[in-house]
């Protein structure tokens, strides 16, 4: 037993996402809605690892190593009214009593945290003190918000302290320009946490959801549930490798060290394809796809799972493909081979680099011969820095909407915060740029 | 063969004829009573010297000859075409009287045509011509007459008649000699008792003229009697075999060797004998001479009984023979008792006078020679196969006799295919035993599968499968001495002997066979005793009796044989003995395929580990593993396979590490270890080694990671060391990169893709145990080679894994280096940390400058240099283990 992961779901998006992807595992493990195994899964020997992100209760049905937190009751309410119901354990659900929520605001989020701190940390040492060898924490949030930024940027602070040898990855959607008017302040500051106290961070961009909602699902106006649904299969593919373990990437820390060089640099961007029909609700179906077409679709920015501008220096640092199903190990390779001839992914000029390959056992639905999923450290990832930087400082200039965040105690002394994260992001998104000269072997040396 | 027979029909049964249908007509009668006389006189030899009263003898003699040829068939009755006659008749003409009585005879015969004086000239014209031609004395050389006939043949004979012949040897009979051998006894025969007058041929001449000198002829049932000895392989009285002295001295009474035969008639006193004569009794005596032969075979093979099988029976085959062929010389003798009377009266008119029936029944040489004819073939093809059973045995022997059967003449075919189906049955018999129960019963070393003469095999019976729950507490021991046997009696028990493979089996069949008793031995003597029942059971409806007559059937019979059996094999390899978990267990634990359990148990391990070897106690790697089994997938594992799963300490030198000697067993008994035997388990052994090797790395690259990259951020306040962090970390994601391209390589490239053509094999369930083992042997070897990069030449075989090693080595170098960095980094930063604390309290703008100077001052000597210089002297170790890795990794590419 061991290599286990306590996801961590925060707000509104964080509780939607959270709950499609334990949907969605309980379905590939064969955990019906009541935490029972379902017949198929019984007699063991699948092959999979359900305490990675399960434990089991004393009557043997699973549960969730889950603690969901909101700071308004509708998400977490509609939940414990869904079939899934009785699979969370009802002790890690916190809900804010007086329900309010964070107002959208960073500030009122993170300050909210730290006011139901003793409550929270009290749900994850009874986690963490109930796992072998916990292996780090998943959280799951969006950027934009109140709750899932700030509650979940204090998280983060807060569990880096508690638990340093732990990894923290989290799963991150960032904002479309028009969710809410301080969106840019609220990512902004949620960004200066997920660099410095987050391991890994998949970057998962709404407008990027959208885009492939729609272009899967020919509807102008996807729901959030279906965006939900490819995150949390995204989600559920790039666990694979941790729950049906075979040879290699079966722990979340050898994953991450061969995607992540150095520690900043740690936003990874994903694409998945093809969506089944039991991915997604309602997508059309798919034509049939061999293992070079998975290989390649990945590559393809359109798939990609968040809308980054690339440049014609931008480059892969680190590419990771996870394959499942009805795969042929001599195609892979051949694959491979294919998309070296053709330069369909460029490198990093520092280092050697190069597309690597995972396969997993796991069953593939029927329909989808093959589907992979692809980790990538991408330079271009800088671009939505910059486009982060912009909208901030446009919306600085003004001082717009300050009056909320002064409020706060962290800022009632100033706007310290705000500089010291922009200046924070900044950096980051000049490392992105320099990881794509050969010079960044001497990055930031005298 | 049609000419001699009408020839001896017109000489001896000519009365036969007379009722045939060539009707005497009036008109030639006459012509011939009115031209023969006026013809007569001054042709006969006798001629006008004689008396008158002689000539006319002579004429009524010609003139009954000619009455008796009328009334008889000429033998070539086929009529001419009437102008090759006339032109036949013209050209005899043109010889013998010159060109003006042809001339006449043209217009004569013009004439004669035209002027349809004869209803049909031709058969007259021919009749007068074959007259013309039955003159001795014109006769044209192309006439093949009796007396011309016996002349060419005596001269033939001249040499011989010396003392002694020689054999035509073993030849094969040509039509043309025999047939000769039965005009010069019919000429003989005819003369001695026919000389009457009638149709005198030279030889008759001859002999009258010898009767009238008194020498008289020998007697020829003398003769007769004595070839009759000769045919039984005995010494006549005057006719006995030519021993060759020179070579019958060599070795042994039975080593003589008959060269011939000699007459040591006295001629002088008993009469002579004719020229021909000895001839034909030398081609007789051959008969007696391999009936010597067959003879002395058989009794030395029956008297010293250790003639093996087919020889056994081939001895039966040609004693039945042998008393047919007594049974014809019996009958033989009893027509010499016919032919020769007590009395030895000479003139023996009454019995062989005349061409009556009743005659038919007596014996001449010529007769004896006919009657003896076809089994003078079959003992010719007795002495052959008599010659190649003194050469071969066993199967061997049975081809050889099997190339004899591919003969044009279909009664030596026939006569071979009995031979052959009589010496063929030990060898089906045993092919029966071989095919259909898996035993080898073959006492004699016949059959082309044969136990294998390596000493130790051949009590190599394993002993029969003991049951699971023995266990394997036995440890180490038994490994390398019982539990291998089964690879070896699969591998080694029976050998396939080519030269032995009966002609009418290809090689490729015998393969078959061999096979197919193969493995119904195998599921016998090695797997369960029930196996074997169900087998029979299965066998049941195949069997059916073996033989050569049928050799579609045969093909049959073992094709079904050959699938049921090996089919069987691999079921139970399959199905029963689950061959197929086993080595899929061995890639998930010995290949590293199960992730969790190797996870588990490297975690486990690698405190004891990473301690020197002699600190390593079995029994704590074995708990280890037990754990290891219970948290991972592992434990869902067939109970059977997981009781295989064993941790060894291997042998080890003075200060080597737990790492270098510890290894992962697998084990398994008979019958698996006939796949699975000593050499593919010490491969396998070799592949955990490296593989776990690589994962060893890689675990300590990860556990790098979490200190160089997410660990060392909290330096970050430490800026005269963040750039050796930084070159740090992307060493180290040089390095992660590099083992991780190998493993994926080793995993995915190697290990899946191998396994894949694998399983495709076997999902088929084709060919035989040989072929599975050879299937599974690609694999390993296919894995081994490319997974640990071996090369092709064998000398430099291991450059490419020393390398592999030897960066390997620096990646564990660099983690040291990186875990002092990090000590180091720590102790620094508390130490600035201290000093911050210490400079609070102080506000002045000198402490502060303190705190500044210091922090920027150089770190005591000792510590900077080696902290600063780790870090750096790792790099370049590790650089120059990247470029060779990088290298390394185009040839692996280049070698798949």
């Amino acid at each position: 037993m061991g290599r286990e992961i306590i996801s961590l779901q925060a707000g509104q998006a964080g509780n939607q996402i959270g709950a499609q992807f334990w949907q969605k595992l309980c379905q590939e493990h064969g955990i019906s809605p009541n935490g029972n195994l379902e017949d198929w899964a019984a007699e063991g020997g699948q092959g999979d690892r359900k305490d990675v992100f399960f434990y089991q209760a004393d009557d043997e049905h699973y549960i969730p190593r889950a603690i969901l937190i909101d700071l308004e009751p509708r998400v977490i309410n509609n939940i414990l009214a869904s079939p899934y119901k009785g699979l969370y354990n009802p002790e890690n659900i916190y809900v804010s009593k007086d329900g309010g929520g964070a107002g959208n605001n960073w500030a009122q989020g993170y300050a909210a945290g730290e006011r139901v701190y003793d409550d929270l940390i009290e749900m994850i040492d009874r986690e963490a003190d109930g796992s072998d060898s916990l292996e780090g924490f998943m959280l799951l949030h969006s950027i934009a918000g109140g709750t899932g930024s700030g509650l979940g940027s204090f998280l983060l602070e807060r569990l880096n302290d508690r638990f340093p040898k732990k990894l923290i990855q989290t799963y991150s959607v960032f904002p479309e320009s028009s969710d809410v008017v301080v969106q840019p302040y609220n990512s902004l500051l949620a960004m200066k946490r997920l660099v410095n106290n987050a391991d890994s961070v998949v970057v998962l961009d709404n407008a990027a959801l959208t885009r492939i909602a729609a272009d899967r699902l020919h509807a102008q106006n996807p729901s959030f549930d279906q965006t939900n649904q490819l995150v949390s299969t995204v989600m559920a593919a790039s666990t694979t490798t941790l729950r049906y373990p075979s040879y290699m990437n079966n722990d979340l820390v050898g994953m991450i060290a061969s995607l992540i060089p150095t520690p900043r640099c740690h936003f990874l961007m994903t694409s998945y394809t093809p969506f089944g029909a039991d991915d997604v609700d309602k997508v059309k179906s798919i034509r049939k796809t061999s293992t070079l077409d998975v290989m390649r679709r990945l590559l393809q920015p359109k798939n990609r799972m968040v809308s980054t501008t690339s440049s014609s220096n931008s480059c892969y640092i680190s590419c990771l493909n996870i394959i499942s199903g009805d795969v042929d190990p001599t195609d892979v390779h051949k694959s491979l081979l294919r998309i070296r001839e053709r330069q369909l992914a460029n490198f990093i000029p520092w280092g050697p680099a190069s597309i690597q390959v995972a396969l997993t056992k796991k069953k593939v639905s029927a329909g989808n011969r093959v589907s992979g999923v692809m980790m990538a450290n991408h330079t271009s990832m800088a671009s939505l820095f910059k486009r982060m930087l912009d909208q901030y400082d446009r919306l600085r200039k003004r001082n717009a909407f300050l009056e909320q965040y002064k409020k706060e105690d962290m800022f009632a002394n100033g706007l310290e915060e705000f500089d010291d994260s922009r200046r924070v992001v900044a950096e980051l998104e000049e490392e992105y740029r320099a990881c794509e000269s050969p010079d960044y072997i001497d990055y930031g040396g005298d | 063969m049609s000419r001699p027979e009408s020839r001896t029909s017109m000489l001896s049964t000519t009365s036969r004829q007379r009722t045939s249908s060539h009707p005497s007509r009036p008109p030639l009668e006459s012509l011939v009573y009115a031209l023969v006389p006026s013809l007569a006189p001054p042709r006969t030899r006798t001629g006008d010297a004689e008396q008158e009263k002689e000539r006319k003898d002579k004429v009524r003699e010609v003139m009954e000859f000619c009455e008796e040829i009328m009334e008889s068939r000429l033998p070539s009755s086929t009529p001419l075409a009437a102008s090759t006659l006339s032109e036949a008749v013209r050209r005899l003409l043109l010889q013998s009287a010159g060109s003006d009585k042809a001339l006449r005879f043209g217009g004569l015969w013009n004439k004669l045509e035209r002027g349809r004086t004869l209803a049909s000239p031709q058969p007259h014209l021919q009749f007068l011509l074959a007259l013309s031609r039955l003159d001795p004395k014109n006769a044209p050389p192309h006439t093949s007459s009796a007396a011309s006939t016996h002349r060419s043949g005596s001269r033939k004979a001249a040499d011989p008649t010396s003392s002694s012949a020689v054999f035509p040897s073993t030849q094969e009979p040509t039509a043309s000699s025999s047939r000769r051998v039965l005009e010069d006894t019919g000429t003989i025969n005819v003369s001695p008792s026919h000389w009457s007058g009638k149709g005198k041929s030279k030889a008759d001449v001859l002999k009258a003229w010898r009767t009238a000198r008194s020498q008289p002829p020998f007697p020829t049932h003398l003769l007769l009697r004595d070839t009759l000895y000769l045919l039984q392989g005995i010494d006549g009285r005057y006719v006995r075999f030519a021993v060759d002295a020179a070579k019958g001295s060599g070795g042994g009474e039975a080593e003589e060797e008959v060269v011939g035969i000699e007459i040591v008639a006295d001629e002088a006193k008993d009469g002579y004998i004719t020229t021909p004569t000895p001839t034909l009794l030398v081609q007789l005596s051959e008969m007696g001479v391999m009936y010597r032969r067959v003879t002395d075979f058989v009794q030395s093979r029956q008297s010293s009984g250790k003639g093996s099988m087919t020889e056994q029976s081939l001895c039966h085959f040609l004693h039945h023979e042998l008393s047919e062929y007594h049974r014809l010389l019996a009958v033989l003798e009893s027509q010499l008792s016919l032919t020769a009377p007590t009395t030895p009266a000479p003139p023996a008119e009454g019995a062989l006078d005349g061409p009556r029936p009743a005659e038919g029944a007596g014996l001449t040489l010529m007769r004896l020679g006919l009657w003896t004819e076809e089994m003078k073939l079959k003992m010719r093809m007795m002495n052959q196969v008599v010659d190649d059973a003194k050469a071969a045995h066993g199967g061997a022997l049975v081809s050889r006799i099997h190339s004899h059967t591919s003969h044009g003449d279909p009664f030596v075919r026939r006569f071979m295919d009995q031979i052959l189906e009589e010496v063929s049955k030990p060898f089906f018999s045993t092919l029966e035993r071989w095919i259909f129960s898996g035993e080898l019963h073959d006492p004699f070393n016949e059959f082309f599968v044969q136990l294998n003469p390596e000493a130790s095999l051949r009590e190599g019976r394993i002993s029969p499968y003991h049951s699971g729950d023995a266990g394997f507490e036995g440890g180490a021991a038994d490994v390398g001495g019982g539990s291998d046997e089964a690879g070896k009696v699969w591998e080694k028990k029976y050998v396939f002997v080519k030269g032995m493979v009966p002609g009418f089996v290809s090689e490729e069949f015998g393969k078959k066979i061999f096979s197919t008793g193969r493995s119904l031995n195998f599921i016998r003597y090695s797997c369960q005793d029930t196996d074997w029942i169900e087998t029979q059971a299965k066998l049941a409806n195949a069997g059916q009796a073996l033989k050569y007559s049928d050799l579609a059937g045969l093909e049959r019979s073992i094709d079904d044989a050959y699938s049921i059996a090996s089919q069987r094999l691999l079921e139970i390899f399959f199905d029963k003995f689950v061959l197929l978990d086993h080595l899929r267990a061995l890639k998930s634990y010995l290949m590293l395929g199960a992730g969790d359990f190797t996870e588990l148990l490297m975690e486990a391990l690698a405190p004891r580990l990473s301690k020197q070897a002699i600190s390593l106690y079995r029994h704590h790697l074995t708990s280890d593993l037990e754990s290891a089994i219970r948290g991972s997938n592992a434990q869902y594992d067939n109970p059977d396979i997981l009781r295989r799963l064993d941790a060894r300490v291997l042998e080890y030198s003075h200060g080597e590490l737990g790492w270098d000697c510890f290894a992962l067993e697998y084990k398994v008994e008979a019958p698996l270890n006939a796949v699975l035997d000593a050499k593919a388990m010490a491969e396998y052994d070799r592949l955990f080694h490296h593989l776990w090797r690589l994962k060893r790395v890689e675990s300590a690259l990860t556990q790098g990671w979490m200190r160089v990259t997410s660990g060392s951020r909290m330096f970050e306040k430490l800026p005269t060391l963040s750039n050796d962090w930084h070159h740090c970390r992307i060493v180290q994601a040089e390095m992660v990169h590099f083992l991780r391209q190998l493993q994926a390589f080793c995993q995915l490239e190697v290990i899946e893709c191998s396994w894949q053509s694998l399983v495709d094999f076997t999902s088929k369930r084709e060919g035989d145990l040989d072929a599975l083992i050879q299937a599974h042997r690609t694999y390993l070897s296919r894995v081994v080679r490319k997974a640990l990069l071996l090369g092709s030449k064998r000398d430099k075989e291991e450059i490419l894994l020393d390398l592999v090693r030897d960066a390997l080595d620096y990646v564990l170098q660099f983690r040291d280096a990186t875990d002092d960095l990090y000590g180091w980094s720590l102790g620094e930063a508390t130490r600035l940390d201290r000093e911050r604390d210490a400079e609070r309290p102080f506000s002045s703008r000198d402490s502060a400058d303190t705190v500044l100077f210091r922090a920027s001052t150089p770190l005591p000597p000792g510590s900077t240099t080696r902290s600063v210089r780790l870090p750096n002297s790792a790099r370049y170790a590790s650089a120059s283990a990247h470029a060779r890795s990088t290298s390394k990794i185009g040839s692996c590419r280049s070698v798949t």
